[in-house]
């Protein structure tokens, strides 16, 4: 847990730092974001999913890191792929994936809340 | 719950906050260069350049007039004494009004126009617009009245100049100009008048399209020298 979050600390750092010591051509620089933005999206996605799987009891560490990547890498080159085509995919993956990270925060706390509910009736 | 996990495990734990921390990180710092550099200050940073340009434009302007000014002091102090040369001097400045190459002033007309305020017939959406064939109708007919010295948004017009319509624009020596339009010109101001106001002539045209156009005569008419001076590159005086 407080390695997942050190580790994301420091990546934090890092690509805050990495843009002040390489500057990026002017197109990455104004199409990166673009991606970007999905992957993370996608990323997060898969995250929230491993913690829903993980409270479920239905964690496979296989079917999340290949998620995590696959997913990312996907989501970036389907907006790629939307915008050579001039259809904007990059809306279809916001969508999905939204929609996904809401699913996935509903049951977290659904199940967050039953625990809480168990603990208090054994409890009181 | 540490104590549990495989190693493999935490690998993969580090491994995905890296990237997700790294991908954000990214996101945001370029997100943020983006926003400095193309965000919503840079409107405000380029009309601040354009009003600093444009005042660089009129000090070096009134540079202009001033060097030239010396240039004419110094052939007049070249000129004194020197009984046969004075024709030439003065003939020189006449030359020089007429080129455009000073500053001149005198009696004439200003007159203002300006693109439609009324929404233009939907039949023909550039009827309301002051066209460049309409300056150059109107600058025509000055000249035909005898002005001597003309300009149109403070450009002179000179036998060089051209007014023309660059996309949506009008440029004249080549400079952009935009509405309101202010054409003086110095000359009789009731000849100048009553050539543009004649039944059929150029006011009359432009006020049924909706043209705004007004005339003022004035006793003092500044007009601008021309701001570049034309280069002469292949005509030559012919001796036959």
């Amino acid at each position: 847990m407080w390695l997942g979050l050190m580790a994301l600390l420091v990546g934090l750092v890092l690509g805050l730092w990495l843009p002040s010591i390489a500057i990026f051509p002017a197109t990455l620089q104004q199409q990166l974001p673009n991606y970007l933005g999905l992957a993370i999206l996608a990323a997060l996605d898969a995250t929230l999913g491993a913690w829903r799987a993980n409270m479920e009891g239905t964690y496979d560490i296989g079917v999340f890191l290949s998620g995590f990547f696959v997913n990312m890498l996907a989501a970036a080159l389907l907006a790629y792929l939307g915008d050579l085509l001039g259809v904007n995919l990059a809306l279809a993956a916001v969508v999905a994936f939204g929609t996904r990270i809401f699913n996935n925060l509903a049951a977290i706390r659904r199940i967050l809340l039953q625990r809480w509910r168990q603990r208090v009736s054994r409890v009181g | 719950m540490r104590q549990y996990l495989a190693n493999d495990q935490r690998f993969a734990i580090v491994l995905v906050g890296l990237t997700l921390g790294l991908l954000i990180g990214l996101q945001v710092r370029t997100l943020g260069l983006q926003r400095g550099s193309v965000g919503t200050s840079r409107v405000n940073v380029l009309v601040e350049r354009l009003l600093r340009a444009q005042e660089e434009i009129e000090k070096l302007r009134d540079e202009v007039d001033k060097l030239r000014q010396q240039i004419s002091d110094y052939e007049r102090a070249m000129a004194e004494g020197k009984a046969a040369t004075q024709r030439m001097a003065a003939e020189l400045n006449n030359l020089r009004v007429l080129a455009g190459l000073t500053k001149v002033r005198g009696p004439g007309i200003i007159v203002w126009l300006t693109d439609s305020p009324k929404p233009v017939s939907p039949e023909d959406p550039s009827s309301g617009i002051v066209h460049d064939t309409d300056l150059l109708i109107l600058v025509n007919e000055l000249r035909n009245a005898g002005a001597e010295a003309i300009a149109v948004n403070n450009q002179r017009i000179v036998s060089t100049t051209a007014i023309r319509c660059v996309g949506n624009l009008i440029t004249v020596n080549g400079v952009t100009i935009s509405p309101p339009y202010e054409v003086s010109a110095i000359g009789d101001p009731n000849k100048l008048k009553e050539a543009l106001t004649m039944p059929g002539g150029i006011v009359e045209q432009l006020t049924t399209l909706g043209i705004p156009v007004k005339i003022y005569q004035r006793q003092d008419v500044i007009v601008p020298s021309l701001s570049i001076t034309p280069k002469l590159e292949l005509a030559r005086p012919s001796e036959r």
